[in-house]
Formats: C-alpha cells, structure tokens, sequence
C-alpha cells in the first residue's frame, strides 16, 4: 500500500539504488511455534515439520521478501531492536539517504501476534486485565498486539526528480537512538536513555525543543513505562512539557511490538498533513505521576508541524523520531 | 562530527571468541593448524537425532572470563558476547567517561534462537502459566547487545542486525554508515552466534548441512556447510578520533558496500565487490587477496566462484570458514579477523586439509608466506540474496 501510495514506478528505478529497512521483535515466531509443536507431537522426530518450513523463520527472512517483491538492489537490512525496532529501521533509511546511498528506501516495521510475547508479558503481569488505559491512573499493562507500519523514504532531489514533490506527505527531521544500560525489562527510572535519545533526536533534527507541537508517546500503559516517559518529556522539555500535547496510540491499537513506532510514524506523519491529533482513549483519572496534557479521548484539531515520535524497548533500546511538515 | 562517506574508518581494537581460540595468538596459530571439530548432539529440551559434527566452542568456559555474578540468567549467545567484549574492549569502557563511551552494534541471525526455543518448549511442556518469566528477556533478538549495554554501561546506541549470514557484515556497515552520518565518532560492532539446537535442526530440514561432514569451500565434492559458533568484535572509528586519543591503527576499512540480489544470480555478489572496490578508490587488482564467502553450498560457491573469477581472475582466494566453520551472524566478523590476522603476519592461510576444487577458482589450499597485501576484500553472500563486500587496508 505504501509503494502504491508513493506514486513510484519501481519498474523506472535503478534497482541499485532501492533500499529496503526494517524492524521487529520476533520476526516469525509462529514458524518457530509450529515446528516445536510438530516436533512434540512427534515424540521429538522432525519427519512431520515440511522441509521449506524451517528456513522461514529468521527474521531476515522479512526484508528479504520485501526486496525481492520489489526488485530492490540497493541496501537491505532488519534491525531487530524489540519495540523500537520501527524507529530505528526509519532511522537507518534516513542515514542511507543522507549520505547518498540510495535514491528511496522501503522502510517500517512488521510483527505478528505471538505465543512468546503474549505468555511472555503475561508471567511479567505486564498485560491490562480490560483494557489499555496509557497514562491513567488505574492503568495496568499493556494489550499485545500485531501489524505493520511502513513508509517509502526518497530523498527529496528525488522526489522532485520524479515530480513528486507536490505528494509528499511529511520530511523526516531525524532522529536519536540511546540505551538505558539499567535492566532488560524495567526502564531506568531516571529516564537516562530515553533523554538521551530524544535530545540525539532534536539535535539531529536541528531543532530546538521549542519548535515541537506534538508527542506520540511510546506509552505502553504499564506503570513504570508511563510514569518514566513522562518524566523523560519533563526532562527535556521543562516548563514547556505540559503545554505540548502528548498521546499514546497503542490505546487505541494495542502494543504491536516492532511495528509499533513504524504504525505511529505513519498516523504522525497523517496527523501532520491532516493537522489532527489522535487523542489517548480510556483515559478517566489523572495520575499525580503522569501529569501532562495526554489528549484524553478525543482528537483534536490542532496545526503540527513539528512531531516526535518516541519508542523504547526490552534491553533499554530508546529512540526519538522527529517528522515535519515538508515546506518547499 | 563531520558528515561524508568519505571519511576514513579505522579498526584499532578486535576481539574474537571462536574453535580458532579466545586470543590474537590463539587465532594466528589456529590459521596455520588442521581444522578442529567437535560433536554435539544434547541441548535440554531437544536432543538432535544423530551426533553433529561442527566448529563448536565446548571449552568454552564464561565464568573463567567474567566472573559468576549476573550470568544466571543468560544464555549461550549473551555469553559469547560478552565474553568477546570482556577480553577486548574492558580496559576502553573503564578507562572512558560513561558519556563518551561508544555505543555497540552486533548482527546476529538468530539472537538466541535455544533461549526463544526453549521458552516456548517450556511452555508446551510445564504450561503457559508456568514458565520462566525471567526467561523472557532473553527472546528478544536485541538481548545479547543490549546485555552488552548493561554490563559496559554503554548508553549512545544499541544496535542490532540480522540478515542472515551478513547479519555481522551488516552490523559492521551499518556501525560505518552511523558514523559517517555525524551521529558518533566511534562504535563497538561485530558479529555473533550460538549453535543451538533450533538452527540445527533448522539447518538439517533444509538440506544445507554436510552429509559426509566435511566443510570444503570451493571443493568439488562439497556438499554442505559444517556449523559454527563465536564471536568477533571490532572497535571503530574515524581516523581523527583515533588519531585523537593516539590509537594504534590495526587496519583501515577502506570501502564497503552492501546490497541485495533477488535472483540470487551472482549479479549482487559483483555489485557488492565492485562498490567496495569503488568506495575505497582502488581497482580490483589492488586487491591481494579475497576472503571468500564459500561455505561448501554446491550452488552458492559456484556463484561466488564464478563472480570472483569475473572480477578478479588472479587473485589468490582464502576461504577462512574452512577453519570456523559456518557461523552465521558471526561468519563474515571471523573472516575480517582472520584476514587482518593473516596481515600482520604476511601470510595468506590455507584451508589446511588439501581437496580437489577442479579450478573452480584460486584457492589458497597451503599456506602462502612472506606476502604482504595491502588490500583484501572481505565477502558475505546469503541464500536469501543478502550480499556485502569491505575493502580492508594494512596501515601497518
């Protein structure tokens, strides 16, 4: 959908200068699941699991796909970085054509529902009873979820090349990627990666926190994620932190892991052409630790020219994506 | 930090854990030695059907390295990791201010595929509600990286990379690119993994092993790859930094290039070659040696052959997985280790046991002394179609 949506004849490209970059957590995991039930319903003999099964598991499998679907020569890669992954296959699509590399590269992030993360998160009593409520005071965990989220990344001497440059939909700023270096499941409470990243990100971006009209949280609904996120934004935008709308968009479509950040750049960059911000939804008490404006309930209308996109992960992954509304 | 793809990128730290040995020392007289194999067959929940010969690491021993604490929890691959990076870059990260320690990029295939496996075997076996949840972390692909963060306190960037057998190769281009986009001025990447009974298995549904358990790159009765397992890690940076801090430069990579070939045709593992080449300004006959990609695949040697004969007719050809073994996400990090190896010590290693390879390209099957190339071209060719070639340059 998004190559459909880009316009781009890829039959009319150098295929040398297509790239393709993306995320996940898990990449396959329900080949995997398959062959390890196959194998115990088989006292252990792999007779059963079809021989073409196995080698679809690798998560570099996915990219692979992708670029051979497209007859994309040029850079293909999978950055496996959990539930940032999205950010940070975005993030390296910006570098490759920064630095001239390539002309466009397919980019996003892609997971699908799986047995480990659900039984996963479940025994860390990360998943809500109901319903995800990011930020809320009764909020208790986050709700496992699957998709993919991708965009088509030219460079805009490209895009203009192809006269294309009426179509774009928003510019990529740049963007921060940090560590915790604290745990691999709890984020450091003093929100270290996080900052980091997200002043990597303005910094990249060239802009000064000021300039930002919008947050798309990673809020996850669980406690310690929400609570630390808030306090990140704080840290980094001070007085100004409770003036900038802050939303979470799993509320609305749940945790999709490696796709997550990839899904919110692309409602980002419609929320930028559309000048609409996708509100938090089940959200009813304030919590005296998350105490920013999360736009509970209802969208709202609102210029954003300027968005940050944050996304953290198992093993202290953090990154910040920053999105504009291109100006000619 | 400047941004140009034209800045120079130098190595001066490497590391490797792999059946070559934990040191330089180890490595270098392990090149020039018959390759050694073991057997493994026994991994908890699963045991493979018959004994399986491979490059395995089974005296390997990570507390002797790190010490007891904090290793309860991880698996095989986190521990190859960090027992790399504990043996090569401890002095660097304690020795530099925690805000200016470098970030740390590694590819890896798998991650720990035996840790993702075994969660889910657990759960088949004792139930969902039952397993392990400290288990958990490690079933993110990212785990053994990011535990590298942790132990280092490593907070600029945590990267990980997985695209097969290029998983490493790309980690360390992608390391290059982040760089070269002003986004650091040094990085720790490289390559990384575990045998486990998942890939096994994987590997022997798919017919790719060998079935007379021999791993001949190039040779005319090859029949598959025997599998391996390591680690080898590279610290990074621009030629300033280093210059900076007065780093002794091991080498210089000098040209890269990373692409995709859809047809699997050969046509990706000359643009790949030929973009190295081109990135680092040199002709292919600058080139001294090729440290070639062959894992003993009938197919993909023959590609990888035929796109070497094409470009550089009489270049001699090492082919170092002869001695390592098919290791994946850490293949390609094992050759470039390999190879500044055999520079520094002005030798082109054979592959050690002499096979018929009909001609099918230069091999060097007896190790060739007294050489000094000041080029090699390092290759990483997947079966998916993932091809990378780096131009590696003696400062020495």
């Amino acid at each position: 959908m998004a190559v459909k949506h880009s316009g781009l004849d890829f039959s009319k490209e150098d295929p040398k200068r297509v790239g393709v970059s993306l995320g996940t957590t898990m990449g396959e995991p329900q080949i995997l699941e398959q062959c390890i039930e196959m194998l115990y319903e088989a006292d252990g003999a792999s007779d059963s699991i079809p021989e073409n099964l196995p080698r679809q598991y690798p998560c570099g499998v996915i990219p692979a796909n992708v670029a051979s679907h497209f007859n994309a020569c040029g850079p293909a890669i999978m950055i496996p970085t959990a539930c940032a992954a999205g950010n940070y296959a975005i993030g390296y699509a910006f570098d490759l054509l920064g630095l001239g590399l390539a002309d466009v590269v397919i980019a996003g992030g892609s997971d699908p529902i799986s047995k480990i993360a659900f039984t996963g998160f479940n025994r860390l009593l990360a998943t809500a009873k109901e319903v995800c409520k990011p930020f809320d005071k009764n909020r208790d965990g986050m709700a496992v979820g699957e998709g993919a989220g991708m965009l088509v990344l030219e460079s805009l001497s490209h895009a203009r090349k192809r006269g294309a440059s009426a179509a774009i939909i928003a510019e990529v700023l740049g963007y921060g990627i940090a560590c915790d270096a604290h745990n691999m499941t709890i984020p450091d409470p003093s929100g270290s990666g996080g900052i980091l990243a997200l002043r990597k990100g303005l910094k990249s971006a060239n802009i000064a926190p000021d300039a930002v009209d919008y947050i798309s949280a990673h809020g996850t609904g669980t406690k310690e994620n929400d609570k630390t996120e808030t306090f990140i934004i704080k840290a980094v935008f001070g007085d100004r932190a409770n003036k900038i709308p802050v939303s979470s968009l799993k509320s609305m479509i749940g945790h999709t892991m490696g796709a997550a950040s990839a899904i919110e750049a692309v409602a980002c960059c419609l929320m930028i052409r559309n000048n609409t911000i996708l509100p938090t939804i089940n959200y009813s008490e304030p919590d005296p630790d998350c105490d920013l404006d999360y736009v509970p309930n209802t969208a709202r209308s609102a210029k954003v020219n300027r968005i940050v996109s944050n996304a953290y992960a198992f093993g202290g992954n953090t990154s910040a994506l920053v999105l504009g509304k291109y100006e000619d | 930090m400047r941004t140009s793809v034209e800045q120079k990128l130098v190595i001066t730290a490497m590391s490797s854990v792999s059946s070559l040995g934990k040191t330089e020392a180890d490595m270098a007289a392990s090149l020039s030695a018959v390759p050694k194999t073991g057997m493994v067959q026994d991994f908890g929940f699963h045991r493979l059907a018959t004994p399986q010969p491979c490059f395995c690491l089974s005296d390997f021993d990570p507390e002797a390295i790190l010490g007891k604490k904090g290793l309860r929890t991880k698996d095989r691959a986190t521990k190859l990791l960090l027992a790399t990076v504990e043996t090569g870059f401890k002095d660097l990260f304690e020795t530099t201010a925690e805000d200016a320690r470098p970030g740390i990029c590694i590819g890896s295939a798998f991650g720990s595929v035996q840790s993702i496996g075994d969660f889910l075997s657990d759960a088949i076996v004792n139930g969902a509600h039952n397993v392990n949840p400290m288990a958990f972390p490690n079933t993110v692909i990212n785990a053994p990286t990011s535990n590298a963060n942790i132990r280092y306190s490593s907070r600029m960037s945590s990267s990980t990379v997985a695209t097969g057998f290029n998983a490493g190769i790309d980690a360390l281009i992608y390391a290059c690119t982040y760089i070269r986009a002003g986004h650091a001025d040094s990085m720790i990447a490289g390559g990384l993994e575990e045998i486990s009974y998942y890939w096994l298995a994987g590997c022997a549904k798919s017919g790719v092993l060998s079935a007379s358990g021999t791993m001949m790159p190039f040779g005319v009765d090859r029949d598959g790859f025997l599998p391996g397992e390591g680690c080898a890690v590279f610290y990074i940076e621009t030629e300033e930094h280093a210059a900076g801090r007065n780093a002794a430069i091991i080498a210089e990579i000098a040209g890269m290039c990373t692409c995709f070939d859809p047809k699997l045709d050969g046509c990706g593992a000359c643009q790949a070659m030929t973009g190295a080449c081109s990135s680092a300004g040199v002709e292919p006959a600058a080139i001294g040696f090729v440290s070639a990609s062959a894992n003993g695949s009938p197919t993909g040697d023959a590609v990888e052959a035929q796109a070497i004969a094409r470009l550089f007719p009489n270049t001699p050809v090492a082919a170092y997985k002869a001695k390592t073994g098919e290791c994946y996400g850490a293949s390609a990090t094992l050759s470039l280790a390999c190879a500044i190896s055999d520079m520094a010590n002005s030798r082109i290693s054979g592959t050690g046991a002499p096979y018929s390879t009909g001609g099918i390209c230069n091999l060097v099957q007896e190790t060739r002394h007294h050489v000094r190339p000041k080029f090699a071209l390092i290759n990483s060719f997947s079966c998916d179609g993932y091809c990378a070639s780096l131009v590696l340059k003696n400062r020495k």
